[in-house]
């Protein structure tokens, strides 16, 4: 079940999400995808205050991400159980990339 | 003599170091190359230049540290200086570093130097830490995908050296290697043929660059590359197969297009991951326990207190620590010059000459070496907390407070090291990437009341506020910092109008700083330092020197002197701030060269002991003229070593002369404030 795509701003710490789009201009989508945002990644909430930088991470490292940069950012919200069915079907280090949602962005 | 000639007729090879920040490429660098370094400026920019020497087999082979980015997309500086770098002065090898921790990431820079063709070998980093998740990397299946040497590394306790080392020769050996071809789909791929074509067809061109990497890089909307391929090419023709291509592109995806290739290049690196990467061993995952300390280090309640300790500790390290030993150069200085004046003495030297020894030479360098025992130890705390991996949370947890100032988190910690010292304070901006950051912060660090500035408060209000010294003294810290915000908003909306910056940095694991790399940040900073600062200061106290004896014949510092002179010059300036007095005037130049200088100024120009100058103040100011004089103290110009540093760090003279002159005008402005305003309301 899937409650359709949100700002990664409102994605409340310790959830999980899968990136969905930009909405950013062309520099910040070269600069995201340098330190691993993409769409189709997976990203996990470590802080949100919902106010001020949000902390999250994503593949192997942590980033400091302002607010205005999480609101461009159009994320789509893991269920529980997805996360679990992901993390028992997860063998590489890095390998977050998940094919469906790769379609939903390149489509 | 003749192994010198025979290692200068043969060709030096140049190696490259790149990688991501926190890949470990310092460290790499530093094992490489040991203390023969050198540090400059790239041209025309304030980005870093690192080189160094190293010798092999009787060979010497020079190793550049290229900055440190996540790749070559984003429009930085950084970014420009390692491509420009690798494109057209094209070093035999380039060494990548890539953190074996976080493969997937570090590749993505990997795969870009690929595909422009650079003759790579890599250097597997942090191996240790990798096999200690429980997981190992197959070297030789990844060096296979990549076609590229491979080498595991810890560069903390210098392993796999050697190995690429031999590795790089071995490289330099076989050039021209063929660069990495990505599928980028059908679609794609059309388009950048249809490119690549055309550059292909420009005269040259192809020898010099990969046409099929320029054409990528064209279509990701590289505008700064079209400069490098203005010679060959003709930059209409290019333009105008770009436009269409990118909207052929975009009818098709809906999307832009650096994203398709950006998905590309990460789907090519997690089929190679996936391959490469064995989990042998399931560990607790070292993530959750980074989340762990960030969920305390960063806590809504718990993140003020814990940074407010942390910051405690650090100045306590460096002053409790520095004092005693900036207490002691003094000593030794001052112990050198009557050493020196009497020997001088005895020997029959003119009386102009030992002064010059004295007064001018010894004191020169002494008020350059006084910094040195603060500076370092600053800055050995600050390299704990760097590479420890806290400074980058502190920059969270400070953002809401700095936004007030028109800046981000990170701007934080430079403006707090201003309360210690100016120079480090303006040397530690060099960790905001941001340039429209790092401008504003430099110019906003002097208004940060510096230790040097507290020697005048405590003289002045113990002089005339002696029951409220400690009030009027943090008064003066608030002003201090409430002009700083002022003037970081106006900064930022005249001076930098527009170039908004995205608040987006990397939090390096908490990691345990190891005693070499501290102390080698610590050195390099500290010399730095004196390097930079110290000819400037030097200079200027001779100058002073110089000012103060002429005419020959004139009694040190007196009125009749030049700078007497110059003093009863400008001193009807600071009438409508109430002190008008030449005395006045001269302390404030001679405070140009360190702020403490306008406490013993006052005392050379009054004729009075540090003991006698009390009454001499009380005597010939009023408490309004006092405070007014101590904002003017606060505010105008920077000592000269702020003012050199400043110089340094932004290679431009501009910048130190708008610091000088906008916090003159500042300074002024206040301090008349004050007085006119005091004498509006009776307290004159």
């Amino acid at each position: 079940m899937r409650n359709g795509a949100f700002p990664l701003s409102f994605l409340q710490a310790r959830r999980e999400a899968i990136i969905k789009e930009f909405n950013g201009g062309r520099g910040l989508s070269q600069r995201l995808a340098e330190l691993g945002l993409t769409c189709g990644t997976k990203v996990k909430v470590v802080r949100n205050d919902m106010v001020g930088p949000m902390i999250i991470s994503v593949k192997e490292s942590k980033l400091l991400i302002g607010r205005g940069i999480a609101l461009k950012i159009l994320v789509e919200e893991l269920e529980r159980g997805e996360n679990l069915a992901q993390m028992l079907g997860q063998t590489n280090l890095g390998g977050e990339a998940i094919d469906e949602g790769e379609a939903s962005c390149e489509g | 003599m003749k192994a010198k000639q025979v290692a200068k007729d043969e060709q030096k090879l140049v190696l490259a170091l790149i990688g991501n920040p926190n890949s470990g490429k310092t460290t790499i660098f530093n094992n490489l190359t040991g203390a023969r370094q050198h540090v400059g400026n790239w041209p025309g920019v304030t980005v870093e230049k690192k080189e160094g020497e190293l010798l092999w087999e009787g060979r010497t082979i020079q190793v550049v540290d290229l900055p440190g980015i996540y790749g070559f997309g984003v429009h930085s500086e950084d970014a420009a200086i390692a491509r420009d770098y690798i494109l057209l002065e094209k070093p035999d090898v380039v060494i990548n570093i890539v953190d074996a921790t976080n493969l997937v990431r570090n590749l993505y820079l990997t795969l870009q130097l690929l595909e422009m063709g650079a003759n790579v070998v890599i250097a597997l980093n942090m191996y240790d830490e990798l096999r200690a998740k429980g997981a190992d990397v197959d070297t030789a299946r990844l060096s296979e995908l990549l076609s590229t040497p491979v080498i595991p590394t810890v560069a903390t306790r210098g392993q796999g050296m050697k190995e690429i080392i031999s590795q790089a020769l071995e490289a330099a050996k076989a050039k021209g290697r063929s660069p990495l071809r990505i599928d980028y789909g059908r679609e794609i791929e059309a388009e950048i043929s249809d490119i690549e074509r055309y550059l292909s067809s420009c005269p040259k061109l192809a020898e010099k660059f990969v046409p099929r990497w320029l054409a990528i890089r064209i279509l990701e909307g590289d505008e700064d590359l079209l400069r490098v391929i203005g010679g060959f090419c003709d930059l209409d023709e290019i333009k105008t197969r770009r436009e269409a291509a990118l909207n052929r592109l975009e009818s098709i995806f809906g999307e832009e297009i650096e994203s398709l290739i950006a998905n590309r290049r990460y789907g090519f690196i997690e089929s190679v991951a996936k391959e490469v990467i064995r989990r042998y061993q399931a560990t607790e995952d070292q993530a959750s326990i980074s989340d762990k300390i960030d969920r305390i280090v960063t806590n809504r309640y718990l993140g003020i207190p814990i940074f407010l300790l942390t910051m405690w500790m650090v100045f306590q390290f460096t002053f409790k620590l520095g004092d005693p030993l900036t207490g002691l150069i003094e000593g030794l200085f001052e112990r050198l010059g009557e050493l020196m004046g009497a020997w001088l003495e005895g020997l029959g030297a003119p009386k102009l000459l030992s002064s010059l020894l004295v007064d001018g030479v010894i004191n020169g360098v002494g008020s350059v070496l006084v910094f040195v025992p603060n500076i370092f130890l600053l800055f050995l705390a600050i390299s704990i907390l760097e590479d420890s991996g806290y400074m980058a949370r502190a920059a969270y947890i400070m953002d809401r407070f700095m936004h007030a100032f028109g800046l981000h988190g990170k701007s934080f910690i430079p403006l707090l090291l201003g309360f210690g010292c100016n120079v480090p304070a303006i040397m530690a901006t060099r960790t905001l990437e941001s340039k429209r950051d790092r401008l504003i912060t430099i110019l906003i660090i002097p208004l940060m009341s510096c230790s040097a500035r507290l020697p005048i408060y405590v003289l002045f209000a113990s002089a005339f506020f002696s029951s409220h010294q400690g009030l009027v003294t943090f008064s003066l810290y608030l002003l201090g910092i409430t002009l700083a915000i002022l003037m970081g908003i106006i900064f930022k909306s005249f001076l930098f109008k527009g170039e908004s910056s995205h608040f987006l940095m990397e939090l390096p694991p908490y990691r345990m700083p190891t005693l070499k790399s501290t102390f080698i940040h610590m050195w390099e900073r500290g010399s730095h330092f004196i390097r930079k600062a110290g000819t400037i200061i030097f200079m200027v106290t001779v100058l002073i020197w110089v000012l103060a004896n002429l005419p020959i014949g004139v009694e040190y510092a007196s009125q009749e002197s030049a700078l007497g002179r110059i003093g009863s010059f400008i001193a009807p300036i600071f009438k409508p701030a109430g002190f008008s007095s030449w005395e006045a005037a001269v302390a404030l130049l001679f405070g140009i060269l360190a702020k403490e200088v306008v406490v013993s100024t006052l005392g050379v120009v009054y004729g009075v002991e540090e003991s006698g100058l009390r009454e001499a103040i009380s005597q010939n100011w009023t408490p309004l003229s006092a405070y007014a004089f101590m904002v003017m103290s606060l505010i105008y110009i920077p000592c000269i070593a702020t003012i050199a540093v400043i110089k340094g760090e932004t290679n431009s003279w501009v910048w130190a002369a708008l610091a000088v002159s906008y916090s003159l005008i500042l300074g002024w402005l206040v301090a008349v404030i004050v007085y006119q305003g005091g004498l509006m309301l009776g307290l004159g």
